[in-house]
């Protein structure tokens, strides 16, 4: 006991993934994860990105000890995933990706089987009801695919556990349900809890997460913040001239990645990096309407979804296919 | 100022005691499979000792004679015609183990592959759960279930001979040929459980480990009906605890040959839990 209480007060890292990998054996063996590395301080909320199948899943299940990593090595809270995970999961909270729960129960004994389970007192029970209004006295198996994520919810939450695990928590949630959600996300981070989740949607993670982990193919590909992933993804401008002004002549400013004209004749100029000469480029025209948007982050996560960029930090470098017939395919069995 | 909901964040969640929650879930799971064995346990008993006064009319000695009867029964002879006789061949032949001994074994074999498929398993295993807990759990409801059976069935019998008139029982023949019972129920409880700890189905694995008492019947019925095949009859696991047999005869079928099934039983259940404990676990 000792030895678990001076690891986890050492630890300012409450998660820490450091090269694993995930081969699944069989016929066709699949290397679903690929030398994945990343951190999570403590209060952070940190987003894990990718397309379906792209081994996000697969990572959650190996911090959770359900999925034995072939190498590399997991901690939390400075302990090991596997060796001690009764004490870790006595600290944290989970959310399943596809929730299913037993039917016969009704949500309160569905969540007091939970509080039994985690051997803990439900205590923040009275808040998330207060967030997340669920019919406690009918039986699960009546309940929406939206209540059944609500209560899933809860019972992540409901024992106060420092750190949260969440697999794509909003799915199934109706846009009033993932606002609150969001909102409630960032309450309990400023409690200092730590918050990861699993999504394909970037606007979650946009509004809650501080930094964020893409996988892709069972690869890292990139771990920066949402600020960083806004300077990567630039902005937009949108400019009207009174003057003759050609695409060719927008196009040749720097840092204009792209130039598109509207039916209305206005550009719609890309920039990447500082926006500064292009503001100096046009000032020599005649403008009659101006307007400076943030791009949309999606086009950043498209690239990284396809392969058209890679990130720049903590990025795995001996991430290497079992088999070349391997690549496609990186689904559990 | 601290608000309620400020306090209740900050407050550490106290440790709570509960009972067994695996066990309770599990027995939830099976409770209709085991309630179906008992009432059917109470309709058979209760119904022997209903058409007793009409049985005693029949010559089941020669019935059972019949090799090929007996053989189905699993019994080779019939001392006497007594309502404890009529009984064993009715309840406690080869059928029992079929029957309700295959009702265990769907049960056995279901209970962990059916949460591994509806995904139920990773809200146990991601709190402080451990999975040799989980299995061990698993495990002793199980064998409640398997109690509950047995239970009833003394009780029908206990009910008979308060009902029906010249319904008597060798209370202790009775009671033994219930010990060789808990001999093959011990055995499909472990097959049920070793076949549920490697697989991702629920109805597969519970379909499988019935699968296992129905071989074993079969094997049993070929191997004692014909002599060519009688080297089958050591695969059926009522050959070494012969329930209905120890009750009529009133003679005990040996220690030897009753810790058979009860150790190839606890050595598949101990084989499962370390598939379990090393296996993945993927819906």
């Amino acid at each position: 006991m000792l030895r678990y209480l001076g690891s986890m007060s050492r630890s300012p890292l409450v998660i820490d993934v450091s090269r694993l990998v995930k081969t699944y054996s069989g016929r066709n063996p699949v290397r679903a994860v690929r030398a994945v590395t990343f951190q999570v301080p403590r209060g952070e909320i940190f987003g894990f990105l990718g397309p379906n199948g792209a081994g996000k899943t697969t990572t959650i299940r190996c911090m959770l000890d359900l999925i034995r990593p072939t190498a590399g090595r997991i901690a939390l809270f400075g302990l090991d995933a596997r060796r001690d995970s009764l004490v870790i999961h006595r600290r944290l909270g989970y959310l399943p990706g596809d929730v299913r729960l037993p039917g016969d129960l009704t949500g309160k004994q569905f969540l007091d089987r939970c509080s039994r389970m985690a051997g803990l007192e439900p205590v923040l029970l009275p808040i998330l009801l207060e967030r997340f209004e669920v019919p406690l006295e009918r039986k699960l198996r009546g309940f929406s695919k939206g209540m059944r994520q609500m209560i899933a919810i809860i019972q992540a939450f409901m024992c106060n556990p420092e750190l949260l695990i969440l697999d794509e928590p909003t799915s199934g949630l109706d846009p009033l349900g993932q606002r609150t959600f969001n909102e409630f996300v960032l309450d309990e981070a400023q409690q200092g809890r730590t918050i990861f989740m699993s999504s394909h949607i970037l606007s979650d993670v946009e509004k809650t997460c501080q930094r964020v982990g893409v996988i892709r193919g069972g690869e890292l590909v990139a771990v920066e913040t949402i600020e960083r992933l806004r300077e990567r993804a630039g902005q937009v401008v949108i400019v009207e001239f009174a003057d003759d002004v050609t695409s060719d002549q927008l196009q040749s400013i720097g840092s204009v990645q792209s130039v598109e004209r509207s039916r209305s004749g206005a550009y719609h100029l890309k920039v990447a990096g500082s926006i500064d000469p292009v503001i100096k480029a046009l000032a020599r025209h005649t403008v009659r309407r101006l307007e400076v948007e943030e791009a949309p982050l999606e086009e950043v996560f498209l690239q990284f979804y396809t392969g058209g960029v890679s990130g720049t930090d903590e990025r795995p470098e001996d991430a290497q296919p079992v088999a070349s017939s391997e690549a496609a395919e990186v689904r559990g069995p | 100022m601290t608000t309620p909901s400020a306090a209740l964040r900050t407050a550490r969640a106290r440790q709570r005691r509960g009972a067994f929650p695996i066990l309770t879930a599990t027995l939830r799971e099976s409770q209709m499979l085991i309630a179906a064995a008992c009432f059917y346990i109470v309709a058979i008993g209760l119904l022997v000792g209903l058409i007793f006064p009409a049985m005693t009319t029949i010559d089941l000695r020669s019935y059972i004679g019949n090799s090929a009867v007996g053989s189905l029964l699993g019994m080779r002879s019939l001392p006497e015609s007594t309502f404890a006789t009529y009984l064993a061949v009715e309840l406690y032949s080869s059928f029992f183990l079929l029957l309700f001994g295959g009702v265990l074994a769907y049960a056995a074999g279901a209970s962990i592959a059916r949460n591994v498929e509806d995904g139920t398993i990773d809200l146990a295993l991601a709190r402080p759960v451990s999975r040799t807990r989980l299995y061990l759990e698993k495990w002793a409801a199980l064998l409640v279930g398997m109690v509950a059976i047995l239970g009833v069935s003394l009780l029908t019998g206990w009910a008979d001979t308060l009902i029906f008139s010249g319904a008597t029982l060798n209370w202790r023949w009775f009671l033994l040929g219930h010990l060789e019972l808990v001999s093959l129920l011990l055995f499909v409880v472990g097959v049920g459980l070793l076949i549920s700890a490697g697989a991702s189905g629920g109805r597969t694995a519970g379909g499988a480990a019935t699968a296992v008492v129905v071989v074993g019947y079969l094997a049993q019925t070929f191997g004692t009906a014909s002599d060519r095949l009688a080297f089958l009859k050591y695969l059926g696991p009522y050959f070494y605890a012969p329930a209905g047999q120890v009750m009529v005869e009133q003679r005990w079928a040996g220690t030897w040959q009753f810790l058979i099934p009860v150790t190839v039983g606890l050595l598949a259940g101990v084989v499962g839990l370390l598939v379990f404990r090393h296996r993945d676990i993927t819906a």
